[in-house]
């Protein structure tokens, strides 16, 4: 009998591991009725370890599984739970509510990480609205079995993921009458937290001011989706093995795309965006570019795709730079692959390629976010995004990543506005000129005070501490521009903030001058010319303006102030983007959206005020651009009918 | 046969048109020239308003009243093209007038056929959508979304007032009333072709309904097919339809809601069939084992912390925000929009040829995209040039009077393949259309519907080089631009604008020769449908 106190052997303390490995669908369930599909349908994803409560239940996301159609609820997953811990995850079951908890958990957490890495600091959901007090949302909600339909969306105001379900129709390879569920869709899973993070990031963006302002959103979450798709390089060894005669060409990748958008039908940006089967040859090609086809094009997920299209182009020549060298080695030189089977390295090794070309995209797309005006985001200000954050990332281009995304952007019609060529220089965002730029530098405090502004967004920190630091960081800013010297800076950066602005842009109660906000101050991570890591300050200053359809009665509004101004026909924003160099408090980039552009304000009046487009809906439901919108990915993401 | 002299009279060849006046709804009579017998062959299309109308009973009693003045009593061909209220509601508002006049036949779509078993599904599967409709309207009041429930509750307006205690709907019982009134009733299908009774060098051809349940539901773009092969197979619709019903149901056993009786369910006709019972079972995604009522996850901490809250705590309303009860009813509004669609989709469209001049009168009653699509996989034979048969592009240019479809709305005029192929230089579009009452505010959209759909309506205008006659403002008031002083004096010659209705009169020139005539009934060759057709639009 051993004595209570004699000393038991203690092993070293245990490291937390990295990650915790969860089992889901690779492509979508009914891959699994195929024996030639059955065995790659499974991929283990790593996400980042993190103590989770039965949900799962983390610090991002909170997994509710509460289905009202049906009238019930599922019992919440413990991914703790030793037998789950033990074998990487549940099994991939379509029968078992609580696999499904897991899959969207693992999906979600790996797109959330791909947003911290591209970043370099946390991901923070987007504020709640004004009746629940602006609170902090520590977790994203999400609803695997909310509905039942072929949607799933995103509510910016329940800070939401709804998934639905539905019963799967009698063609393709489906169970007629079995139930399909969008939340075992691996793309659609990564396509909704990406407008959940983009709205995190940019709240703008959710209104349509433009003919790209939703086109936007539902393409680059269509883009993450892929590129994160494609990162997994289990998911594209298959492919390339089996079609290996088409490797030099394009068609394989394009057609896995292809694959993962139609997965669930209806669903996603890219339907027909990169090719189509051709009827008699039955083999798959590629559309061919058409640089007029985005000025004919205004539904926003066939816009979007073009968006998708144009980044997969970009993708295609960066991952054909990067295997040309393996294909010379594979055939000696001739270029030409010996009959038979592929190499299993070779298919390997083109995978990984693949893969890392996709991750490399991936990256630089994310990325550019920080390099987007804060209103009012057109294809074109993306682009310019694109170009400008890689070079920050990366001064040398010497692979010409920027040149391929310049030129398939190019070939699909996407000018940015107002630039003289599209060499990547050109395209890249320019700061203030010399004079402007030494008075903006006057109105920032010394390089100390300076960098005590962005909070610590350190993967360690408390994110609910990141954003109290926003808003004090926020309030700062907002006391410069409030000084006169400050005012008269207003038109630098595209505000009118002096006591003569416009009338139609509202007056504080306090001060009586016009009202602005404060709407970011991040940090944004970047490499040196000698690849030292630096950080600049982001920070997006945003107005709005009474805007009228009726261009006289626009001027008389902003002539004078009146005791209550007639309602406006929509809110017009303005707002810039300033990236500042931590270092030489110099201001980099100067990205505005001016208040006072006579040109945007027509564009907008044009985009409102044309007839409506005569859709069912706009027929009964009345014009969707006149009405605000409680759900607005909710419609966007529903079936639309065909035009006459 | 009636005694009484008819008001209307015929012209000595070609047709005489008369639009009724009485508001947002589709009402039309001709009168074509008979053989032998002085009394005109009188056709009558549809006899409805829209539901909400000021007063529309008596409108529709005297709308009645005027048909029977002006027929003396004798309709020899009534047509129903589909079952809509804006179409078919005077058959139940002034049912007493109409049992006075005498029916000669009466013609309907093959989709009321009772005979097939494709139309007896679309009705059956019809008759529950909208049941569950109106329960997804209630539920989404309930939940405090008065703007999308009063939306919903417009388009259903269309399918007239739900029946009380399983007893049929109002449009049930208007169609029901007008088969009744046929002994029997015929039963077109597309690519018929026929004659009106008595009338000589006259033609009916039959476009649609296509036959078919995809182009049925053209407007439906998933191309998820939705073949009911079964009564009983599940789709998309129908497991959202039996959920919205389950939860009335409950609501109302419950009587959890306030404002929503016990045993309005009943009342809103949205009890369970047993065939919907059966589907329900089908729809639930998960086995039993998996399933946990709401009502036990109410008392589970987890549901509690992060869903419910606990009855009667704070924390029941500080959760509150972020509950999604009836988010899932969000998508009734899709559901109601695509059923009206549908159901325009099932109208019997037609084209009147007279044969001497040639020229043809379109009525295609409220034919949406996939209709006017089948149009152009049909052909018929034509008399000594068999290389040469008539075809839907051919009837479409010959046409000189369009009956534009839907108050002219967006959906309901194809373009390419439809409006632009009309190419006569006289061509007349008449427009059942009451912009005012289109316009009021309908459910929770202020600005009512968008009728006439403004770019459609300029395009007619071009078409028809102003000959646009409507319901609400009549004929235009003065020579509009585009026309000749000598066409503008023709037309208007034509033209009788009265308080009450609209005429025309589309004279044949005198031609001595009566036209062949084809065998009655004769049956078109059916091309086979281009795989691609519905794609275009």
């Amino acid at each position: 009998m051993p004595d209570a106190s004699s000393p038991r052997i203690q092993p070293p303390p245990k490291r937390r591991p990295p990650f915790r490995n969860l089992r889901v669908y690779a492509f979508d369930p009914s891959l699994n009725w195929q024996i030639d599909t059955a065995v790659i349908n499974q991929m283990t994803l790593q996400v980042p370890w993190e103590d989770l409560a039965p949900g799962p239940m983390g610090e991002y996301l909170e997994v509710v599984d509460v289905d009202p159609a049906s009238a019930c609820c599922y019992a919440p997953v413990d991914l703790e739970d030793r037998f789950v811990l033990a074998q990487s995850g549940l099994d991939p079951a379509e029968g078992d509510p609580q696999f499904h908890q897991q899959m969207v958990y693992a999906v979600a957490m790996t797109t959330i990480r791909n947003f911290e890495r591209a970043l370099g600091r946390r991901v923070l959901w987007s504020q709640a609205d004004d009746d629940q007090n602006y609170q902090f949302v520590r977790r994203l909600r999400v609803y695997p079995h909310a509905m039942r339909e072929a949607n799933a969306y995103y509510s910016p105001r329940k800070k939401a993921l709804l998934f639905g379900y539905f019963p799967a129709s009698a063609e393709g390879r489906n169970l007629p009458g079995g139930t399909v569920f969008t939340c075992l869709s691996h793309d659609v899973v990564a396509h909704e937290t990406t407008h959940a993070l983009l709205d995190g990031l940019h709240r703008r963006f959710v209104e349509p001011t433009n003919a790209d302002s939703l086109a936007f959103h539902e393409g680059f979450a269509d883009v993450v989706a892929l590129f994160q798709h494609f990162s997994f390089p289990a998911a594209l060894r298959d492919q390339i093995r089996k079609t290996r005669g088409n490797l030099a060409g394009q068609n394989l990748l394009g057609q896995l795309a292809q694959q993962f958008g139609q997965a669930i039908g209806q669903y996603g940006a890219l339907r027909d965006a990169l090719g189509t089967v051709d009827k008699t040859t039955q083999l798959w090609e590629p559309k061919k570019p058409n640089p007029a086809e985005l000025a004919n094009t205004h539904e926003p997920h066939a816009r979007g795709a073009i968006l998708v299209a144009a980044v997969f182009d970009a993708f295609l020549s960066i991952y054909k730079s990067r295997i040309a060298d393996l294909l010379r080695i594979a055939t000696a030189g001739t270029g030409v692959l010996p009959e038979g089977d592929l190499h299993p390295d070779l298919v390997d090794r083109l995978a990984r390629e693949a893969s890392a070309a996709a991750s490399h995209v991936l990256n630089m797309c994310i990325r550019a976010l920080d390099y987007c005006p804060p209103v009012d985001v057109g294809f074109g200000d993306y682009l310019r995004a694109l170009v400008t954050a890689d070079r920050d990332l990366v001064p040398d281009d010497d692979r010409g990543y920027r040149i391929a995304m310049v030129e398939a952007f190019r070939r699909r019609g996407i000018y940015p506005p107002g630039v003289r060529s599209l060499s990547t220089d050109n395209l890249c965002w320019s700061g203030p000129l010399d004079a402007d730029a030494g008075e903006l530098r006057k109105l920032l405090p010394g390089v100390e005070d300076l960098r005590k502004l962005p909070p610590d967004w350190s993967i360690s920190s408390d994110r609910e501490k990141i954003l109290d630091g926003t808003k004090a960081s926020a309030k700062a800013v907002h006391d410069w521009l409030l000084s006169d010297n400050g005012r008269s800076l207003g038109k630098v950066v595209g505000l009118a903030i002096e006591p003569t602005a416009p009338f139609s842009i509202e007056r504080s109660q306090k001060s009586g001058l016009p009202k602005f906000e404060v709407h970011s101050v991040r940090p944004a991570r970047r490499q040196g010319p000698d690849g030292q890591a630096l950080n600049d300050l982001v920070i997006e200053i945003t107005q709005k303006r009474r805007a009228y359809l009726d261009a006289d009665f626009q001027q008389r509004v902003d002539a004078a102030p009146m005791d209550s101004p007639p309602p406006e026909d929509f809110w017009f924003r303005g707002g810039c983007t300033l990236l500042v160099d931590l270092e030489s408090r110099e201001v980099r980039y100067c990205i505005g959206k001016g208040i006072l552009s006579p040109s945007r304000l027509e564009a907008q009046r044009a985009f409102f005020g044309g007839p409506a487009d005569g859709s069912l809906r706009a027929t009964y439901f009345g014009d969707p651009r006149r009405q605000p919108r409680a759900e607005p990915f909710a419609m966007l993401h529903r079936p639309v009918e065909e035009a006459p | 046969m009636s005694d009484s002299k008819p008001g209307m009279s015929a012209p000595d060849s070609g047709v005489k048109v008369r639009m009724y006046r009485q508001g947002l709804g589709d009402c039309f009579l001709l009168a074509f020239p008979t053989r032998g017998s002085g009394r005109p062959c009188y056709v009558l299309i549809d006899c409805g308003v829209l539901l909400g109308t000021e007063d529309a009973a008596t409108k529709m009693k005297k709308v009645a009243a005027s048909l029977q003045e002006a027929t003396g009593g004798r309709i020899d061909v009534l047509v129903a093209t589909h079952q809509h209220w804006d179409h078919l509601s005077g058959f139940q508002q002034a049912k007493e007038v109409f049992d006075q006049i005498e029916i000669g036949q009466v013609w309907v779509a093959w989709t009321e056929d009772p005979n097939d078993a494709m139309a007896n599904r679309l009705r059956a599967r019809r008759e529950t959508t909208v049941r569950a409709l109106h329960a997804a309207a209630q539920g989404l009041r309930v939940s405090g979304d008065e703007t999308s429930a009063g939306n919903l509750e417009a388009v259903l307006g269309f399918f007239g007032e739900l029946g009380v205690d399983g007893r049929p709907s109002a449009i049930q019982q208007a169609m029901a009333y007008v088969l009744g009134r046929g002994n029997p009733p015929r039963y077109w299908r597309p690519g018929d072709r026929t004659e009106l009774p008595g009338v000589d060098g006259v033609r009916v051809y039959v476009l649609g309904p296509p036959h078919d349940d995809k182009l049925l539901r053209c407007s439906d773009p998933t191309g998820s097919g939705q073949v009911y092969e079964q009564r009983m197979a599940l789709d998309p619709e129908a497991s959202f339809g039996v959920a919205a019903l389950a939860m009335m149901e409950s609501m109302a056993t419950l009587g959890a809601a306030e404002g929503i009786a016990a045993g309005s369910a009943a009342a809103t006709g949205s009890l369970l069939t047993g065939d919907e019972e059966e589907m329900k079972r089908l729809s639930f995604p998960f086995d039993k084992n998996f399933q946990v009522t709401l009502d036990l996850g109410r008392q589970d901490p987890f549901f509690q912390e992060h869903y419910f809250g606990v009855a009667g705590q704070p924390s029941e309303k500080e959760i509150a925000w972020r509950r999604i009860d009836t988010d899932w009813l969000g998508s009734a509004g899709q559901l109601g929009l695509q059923l009206d669609s549908d159901t325009n989709n099932t109208s019997l469209a037609l084209a009147i040829e007279l044969v001497g001049s040639g020229k043809v009168l379109l009525f295609a009653a409220d034919a949406q995209v996939g209709n006017w699509l089948s149009w152009h996989s049909l052909q018929w034979p034509r008399e000594g040039e068999p290389a040469n048969p008539v075809t839907a592009a051919d009837l479409l240019r010959r046409t000189v009077l369009y009956k534009v479809g839907h108050h002219a709305s967006h959906n309901a005029t194809l373009q390419d393949k439809g409006l632009e192929l009309m190419t006569h230089p006289e061509l007349v579009a008449m427009i059942p259309v009451d912009e005012a009452m289109a316009h009021k505010p309908k459910g929770g959209n202020p600005n009512g519907w968008d009728m006439p759909f403004a770019p459609l309506l300029a395009r007619l205008k071009q078409k028809a080089k102003g000959r646009v006659l409507r319901v609400d403002s009549g004929a235009p008031p003065q020579q509009p631009e585009g026309i000749s002083g000598d066409e503008w004096k023709e037309f208007q010659k034509k033209c009788d604008v009265q308080p009450d209705y609209v005429e025309i009169t589309l004279a044949e020139p005198a031609s001595p020769a009566p036209a062949p005539r084809p065998s009655p009934r004769s049956r078109a060759r059916r091309g086979s449908p281009a795989p691609g057709s519905a794609a275009g639009g």
